[in-house]
């Protein structure tokens, strides 16, 4: 199992997740950025993605979409976003349309065929100030609804 | 729920003042004067924070009384939250996938 870590100490960010793969980061970097790669894993289970559905287009300002469909009713959910950075082989940032979240992949070379992958998901945009410090605050609130 | 409704949810969770008033309904219904009373803010603000929360659906505010105390509605606070979750669990599961795509076609290539 790799390495998992979550890290909430900074306030602006949504939630992070840190990861060590055993393969080298070149590989890491196409199984993210080749539609046909992407389609095999990205999605939570019973979800599949259809390689047709991907379309990315790397660059700052090309797009970036395709859709999870249900394995068990078929129902899609459409994902489109754009690509703020892109600098191969290390770091990936894109902006969701819908949700307004940013996404950024930062993939480090351990050199020894592993590779860090840090995901960061950060409420710092627009509509998602929102998120900002709330989290917390949420927390509270919904155990002072549980407690009514 | 819409993506829309959560936006809508965020923006009203995003300020301070409005997740105060809200931590303070959790315990019972309140009239603004009630509400206003721990704030340094004007009952106007007040009065507005709690139109933004109800705008929002995350408070309903009495049609009989006079005072029309204001309740809270936990329903999209929930949905906010478990589109949280849910968001997270979609990267989760997608690492755990694809730790086991990097894995078989590494061995594939082992094998050729």
């Amino acid at each position: 199992m790799p390495e998992d870590s979550d890290d909430t100490s900074d306030p602006n960010r949504e939630f992070s997740i840190t990861r060590i793969f055993r393969a080298p980061r070149e590989l890491v970097w196409r199984a993210w950025t080749h539609p046909e790669q992407f389609a095999q894993w990205f999605g939570p289970r019973g979800y599949s993605v259809p390689p047709a559905s991907v379309s990315l287009d790397l660059r700052p300002g090309g797009s970036c979409q395709f859709t999870m469909v249900s394995d068990a009713d078929g129902t899609e959910f459409l994902n489109r976003g754009m690509f703020t950075e892109v600098v191969e082989p290390e770091r990936l940032v894109f902006q969701q349309i819908d949700s307004d979240l940013e996404v950024s992949l930062t993939l480090t070379d351990l050199g020894d065929g592993q590779t860090t992958m840090r995901i960061e998901v950060n409420g710092e945009t627009r509509a998602n100030e929102a998120i900002v410090g709330w989290s917390s605050s949420f927390e509270k609130l919904a155990e002072s609804l549980e407690a009514r | 729920m819409a993506v829309d409704e959560l936006s809508t949810t965020f923006f009203a969770l995003a300020d301070p003042t409005r997740r105060a008033i809200l931590e303070r309904l959790a315990h019972g219904e309140a009239t603004i004067n009630e509400l206003a009373e721990p704030f340094a803010v004007s009952l106007q603000a007040v009065s507005k924070h709690v139109k933004v929360l109800e705008r929002a659906g995350l408070v309903t505010r009495s049609r009989v009384a006079q005072t029309r105390p204001a309740t809270v509605r936990r329903r999209p606070i929930d949905d906010a939250a478990e589109w949280l979750a849910h968001y997270q669990r979609i990267f989760d599961d997608s690492l755990n996938r694809l730790d086991d795509y990097l894995r078989r076609i590494q061995e594939q290539d082992d094998d050729a």
